[in-house]
């Protein structure tokens, strides 16, 4: 089960549908606050897809909430600083959008086992 | 038949058109792809909503830019930022590149770059409206003449 959590409807539609492609159940939250909620109230995740400009909620929120999945952030930014202040927000793996199966099916397969 | 074989046809060389003008680049092949029986209008609902994101987007840079006060070069980021990331995320590449664009004068604070920005995502995204349109047209066609929709690599 994957949650991703985006403020843009036409990114989150697209992130979902490609996970679900791939047999992935999934959940979609546009903003940090459902997020964590959703998180507090015990569903639990394998993977985590997280935008990087979200207010309320950063990864090391998320990680500080005893949550210990893959999380994969992804973005519009490009640059190398934005993907050192990603990885030390607290996600394991930063991707510049879009999204895509080169990116996702190798961490897929990792989480399969 | 041969109704059904010359709109697919059609369908194919515009779809390479629109490939080849760069308005839309693999990505938009990869989603149509992702097309299937359990969600066979998968392309022109997320198009959709792509559309109606960038018509909120763009609402929100032009009302940005037009503050006599002083403009908010970050909540135009912001805006450009977004559309940056939908517009990549549906293969909108032509979109996408007035975006990066219009990052730097949003960075550089150039209200006059911004508005030409402005400009040309407008026009970018009217053009891409209407040929997706179009294609989608073509798409309604081919099904309505008994034909399955071409993938076009």
């Amino acid at each position: 089960t994957a949650l991703v959590v985006d403020g843009d409807t036409t990114c989150r539609v697209l992130e979902q549908l490609l996970l679900r492609s791939y047999g992935v159940q999934t959940h979609g939250v546009d903003n940090g606050r459902d997020a964590v909620a959703l998180i507090a109230s015990g569903v639990k995740f394998n993977l985590i897809i997280i935008d990087m400009i979200l207010p309320v909620l950063n990864g090391l929120e998320i990680r500080d909430m005893g949550v210990h999945c893959k999380m994969l952030g992804v973005t519009a930014c490009s640059g190398e600083s934005e993907r050192q202040a990603f990885l030390a927000a607290g996600v394991d793996v930063f991707i510049e959008k879009p999204l895509d199966p080169e990116h996702l099916v190798p961490i897929l397969r990792e989480l399969d086992g | 038949m041969d109704v059904v074989n010359q709109l697919q046809r059609q369908f194919i060389d515009y779809s390479a058109s629109l490939h080849r003008e760069g308005f839309l680049d693999d990505q938009f092949t990869q989603l149509q792809k992702l097309q299937d029986d359990n969600s066979p209008d998968f392309v022109v609902e997320v198009a959709s909503l792509f559309f109606e994101d960038c018509e909120k987007l763009i609402n929100n840079m032009a009302r940005a830019l037009e503050q006599q006060q002083g403009v908010d070069f970050k909540q135009v980021d912001a805006s450009v930022h977004q559309l940056k990331g939908s517009s990549s995320s549906i293969g909108a590449m032509r979109v996408k590149d007035v975006c990066i664009a219009f990052r730097s004068f949003c960075e550089a604070q150039n209200r006059e770059g911004c508005l030409r920005c402005l400009q040309q995502v407008t026009h970018e995204y009217s053009l891409l409206k209407n040929k997706l349109q179009t294609l989608f047209r073509l798409q309604q066609q081919i099904l309505a003449a008994g034909g399955s929709i071409p993938v076009v690599e």
